[in-house]
């Protein structure tokens, strides 16, 4: 049962019929797993916090830099040099103090991810590069929980919802992995934002348990004409990381990141 | 001579012969790059089938970068 400053907060969400007092107790159990550095990360935990996700866990390890702030807007001015973990915590407690806030500033890898990411009901991307969503793929289909991918550059914006077992993961699209880009990609602030919160819209609805509208599909949005695409993604049989031989697969308690 | 047939690739009208693939049309704008996400009809291409996936008159097919930023 919500208590009145709870119904006061998330008056707007208990008024859609989609959500109400039920879905909000469903929010409210949530776990999310946001990786990332900030253009993406920066919107998407504060969509998640302000919307009263249980848990929003956090992971981070560098700096806020004068260079982030065109597109980072959790950070401001005055937190330049401070842990970008510092920074969102002090912003997203004070945004909603009943979320529960985890904020953890360590590198991801492949051996430590299950263990960062268990307990948590889907992952949120907000990486720069494809390393990383490449462990973080290999943690959803392990732990069985859903992946959503969002990625900028310039005006471009991507998004899918990689669901284990029923839908392909980011690996069926890009089996050997894209070049990473030698330079850093110009990023329009906007568009992280508009990606990001498409992100959350999918990640609400999957806690709602209303079907996503990406599931098997790529929306390619180009902000420069204005234009939303979806383009109809299939599971490649031969792939390594959600397919056949390939799967990864989870043992015990603690992970076990090997490939059978 | 066959006049071919007309296909948009991306976003441009372009006359390619008849029985064309996807091979054939990464070869006509010299795009070598393997990590572009092809898209066929709005159907997402995988890079094992490009050398079988034949376009057809009237078809759109386009190459795209994937975006890694965030």
């Amino acid at each position: 049962m919500l208590n009145a400053t709870e119904k006061q907060r998330y008056l707007r969400q208990l008024i859609m019929p989609e959500i109400s007092e039920t879905g909000q107790a469903k929010i409210g159990k949530a776990s999310v797993f946001i990786a990332g550095i900030g253009g993406l990360r920066s919107i998407s935990a504060s969509y998640m916090t302000a919307a009263g996700v249980g848990r929003v866990r956090l992971v981070v390890r560098d700096r806020v830099e004068l260079s982030n702030l065109n597109r980072q807007i959790m950070h401001y001015t005055p937190d330049i040099g401070k842990g970008k973990t510092r920074s969102a915590e002090e912003k997203l407690r004070q945004l909603n103090p009943g979320c529960q806030l985890e904020a953890i500033q360590v590198s991801i890898t492949r051996e430590d991810v299950i263990d960062l990411v268990r307990g948590c009901d889907l992952i949120l991307d907000a990486t720069d590069n494809w390393g990383t969503r490449k462990i973080l793929n290999f943690a959803a289909i392990a732990l069985q929980i859903p992946f959503i991918y969002g990625g900028v550059n310039g005006f471009s914006g991507m998004v899918a919802f990689f669901r284990p077992q029923k839908t392909a993961c980011i690996e069926c699209i890009f089996p050997d992995g894209p070049n990473e880009p030698a330079v850093p990609i110009g990023v329009l602030g906007p568009m992280a934002g508009l990606v990001a919160a498409l992100q959350c819209i999918e990640a609400i609805k999957h806690m709602l348990g209303l079907e996503s509208s990406l599931m098997n599909r790529l929306l390619r949005i180009d902000g420069r004409n204005m234009s939303f695409k979806k383009t109809q993604l299939t599971r490649n049989k031969d792939c390594n990381a959600c397919s056949g031989g390939g799967n990864y697969h989870v043992t015990g308690n603690k992970s076990d990141p090997q490939r059978m | 001579m066959s006049q071919g047939i007309k296909v948009i690739l991306n976003g441009c009208e372009e006359r390619v012969s008849k029985g064309a693939t996807i091979l054939d049309l990464l070869a006509l704008l010299n795009e070598n790059d393997q990590h572009l996400i092809v898209e066929h009809n709005d159907m997402f291409i995988p890079l094992s089938k490009y050398a079988s996936r034949i376009v057809a008159d009237g078809d759109s097919v386009e190459f795209v970068n994937p975006n890694l930023g965030g």
